[in-house]
């Protein structure tokens, strides 16, 4: 499952960035919303942005074709927005983003039981914000890849030891 | 409270938080809105319910999730944000007579957030040097700063046949040196939101400044209240203006004189009204005139020619003791009820049946800060802070629209 955050589209239309969209993207509301805004205010990015293969989050399937548990991700949403409060601010609508991405991952991640975490799925979460990807550590630590195309360092190691570029 | 996803209960939220935020604008009474009574009451709503009663309300619909702690944090930082833009006790002092309840906080919280974007754009030594200028002159001093300042041809502003006109004059020049920002409430294009009970408050709100070293805002009531005519918006306006200019925040709500019979004690108060009434009715015009020659006509020639309302010329006489009270009960015009609000939607809704997004924008955020904005919107302001700095709320049609006009 890959998830990428607004930032990297941004810079990936500006053509700032190259980033592999070849897999499907998943998107958070939020994500969808912003993504729409991006491409009537930058008309100049529309067909780049087409040619992501962008799938709502809610229709995400795991590999076991079970559906992806809209009810959870209420319960980690309203967790990780009181948790993650300092860093968002409803004044700027900053950090909301940021907070659906980390409540899909745990949503994903915490199938059945949400202490256990189900590492079959392989989540890949695309950014450039300083804030949510220590916020992805703190929370998931290794068992997702966090991926900034803009780091030098950009591979990060999954804990089986495979590495994405 | 039992957030639902659909029919299954997906996480409690606290019922106390609930009233918390619906009760953070008291006056707007929004816990007795419909859409949240019913599952208040219930004790359930579900995503899709808080989603849609949120956005009619424009409050974040996360911010229920919050809980109680984190949700003081957040409305402490908004009221925080107040007091540093209005003296204490200046928010709670004012009321308008006939029309009660008081100026609403969700307004003067979204001026100050557009204030609060435009100045963080400005250069740390921007200063609005009429602020305070006004301060230690005489009332005759006053008068002849404020015209050369803003280089008014009062002339051209009383020869105006159209009132609103004149008006759109006094605040093209107040804005044409891009230190003072004038904006204007609206009723349409979703700006404020649209239910009953917060239309009823937002017409009883009054001009107001929101004070600050860069750029100080001042907000008219415009359309939002229908017993704001022109001609009082206009002496709002320089009210305002001379608060500003003799840095009395303490009057920054603007509290018009609907006694005539009865003058007003606080000499501050006094002061600044009399630098209004000097600039849009001077003396040399007032001090000539014989009370028996002062009949309901002569007021309404006066009005006319001078851009003040009926009871404005009745209260300026009044003070200027051209007129005696006995004359001033006489001439009075019969206390007119505040009007329906229904009225003032079906007005609006006569005169501006569909303004474009982009001319509501510039009525509320006021033609400095809406340069400002378009400037960062070109720029590439995040689209999310654009909407809550405009609309005070998500709102991806209008601002794909506005966005499109820039």
């Amino acid at each position: 499952m890959k998830i990428v955050d607004m930032n990297i589209i941004s810079k990936f239309c500006a053509g700032e960035i190259q980033v592999d969209f070849s897999d499907h993207v998943y998107l958070t509301a939020e994500l969808k919303d912003e993504i729409e805004i991006h491409k009537a205010s930058f008309p100049g990015h529309r067909v780049k942005i087409d040619r992501i293969k962008r799938v709502d989050v809610e229709s995400y399937k795991y590999p076991d074709g079970e559906c992806f548990d809209a009810v959870r991700y209420l319960f980690h949403y309203k967790n990780l927005i009181n948790k993650y409060a300092k860093i968002t601010s409803f004044y700027g609508m900053k950090g909301l983003g940021d907070v659906s991405i980390l409540a899909v991952v745990a949503t994903v991640l915490g199938r059945g039981n949400p202490s256990l975490f189900d590492t079959q799925e392989i989540i890949e979460v695309v950014t450039h914000d300083n804030g949510l990807k220590k916020a992805l550590k703190e929370e998931f630590g290794d068992r997702i890849i966090i991926h900034d195309p803009l780091e030098p360092n950009n591979k990060t190691t999954l804990s089986s030891g495979s590495t994405l570029s | 409270m039992i957030l639902k996803h659909g029919t299954t209960d997906a996480v409690e939220l606290d019922y106390e938080v609930f009233k918390t935020l619906l009760g953070f604008y008291p006056e707007e009474k929004l816990v007795e809105y419909r859409l949240f009574k019913g599952p208040m009451e219930k004790g359930s709503i579900t995503i899709s319910e808080l989603k849609d009663a949120s956005e009619k309300i424009h409050l974040p619909w996360q911010m229920f999730l919050l809980d109680k702690g984190n949700l003081k944090r957040e409305l402490q930082n908004i009221e925080d944000n107040r007091l540093d833009k209005f003296p204490k006790g200046a928010l709670e002092i004012h009321k308008r007579k006939g029309a009660g309840n008081i100026t609403s906080k969700r307004i003067i919280d979204r001026q100050i957030r557009i204030q609060a974007f435009v100045t963080s754009l400005l250069p740390d030594d921007f200063n609005c040097d009429f602020a305070g200028s006004l301060k230690n002159k005489t009332i005759e001093q006053a008068v002849e700063h404020i015209i050369e300042y803003f280089k008014m041809d009062l002339n051209q502003f009383r020869t105006r046949d159209d009132t609103e006109k004149a008006k759109n004059y006094l605040i093209s020049i107040i804005q044409s040196k891009n230190n003072i920002n004038v904006a204007q409430g609206v009723l349409t294009n979703g700006i404020l939101p649209e239910i009953k009970n917060t239309r009823e408050i937002y017409r009883n709100t009054s001009g107001f400044v929101v004070q600050d070293k860069k750029l100080p805002f001042i907000f008219l009531p415009s359309e939002i209240n229908p017993d704001e005519n022109h001609y009082r918006q206009i002496y709002t306006l320089l009210y305002l203006l001379v608060v500003i200019g003799m840095d009395e925040y303490s009057h920054a709500i603007e509290n018009y004189p609907h006694s005539v019979t009865k003058v007003r004690e606080n000499k501050k108060f006094k002061k600044i009204n009399n630098i209004v009434s000097e600039v849009l009715l001077p003396s040399s015009v007032t001090d000539v005139l014989d009370q028996k020659a002062i009949d309901k006509d002569a007021i309404n020639k006066l009005k006319k020619d001078y851009k003040l309302s009926y009871s404005a010329v009745l209260y300026v006489l009044r003070t200027r003791k051209v007129i005696d009270v006995d004359l001033v009960k006489e001439l009075e015009l019969p206390k007119r009820e505040p009007s329906k609000i229904k009225e003032a939607v079906e007005t609006v809704k006569t005169f501006f049946p569909h303004p474009h997004i982009t001319t509501s924008v510039k009525k509320f955020c006021g033609d400095v800060a809406t340069v400002s904005i378009n400037t960062a919107i070109r720029n590439g302001l995040y689209p999310n802070r654009g909407q809550m700095i405009v609309f005070g709320r998500s709102r991806k049609d209008k601002w794909i629209e506005l966005r499109s006009r820039i």
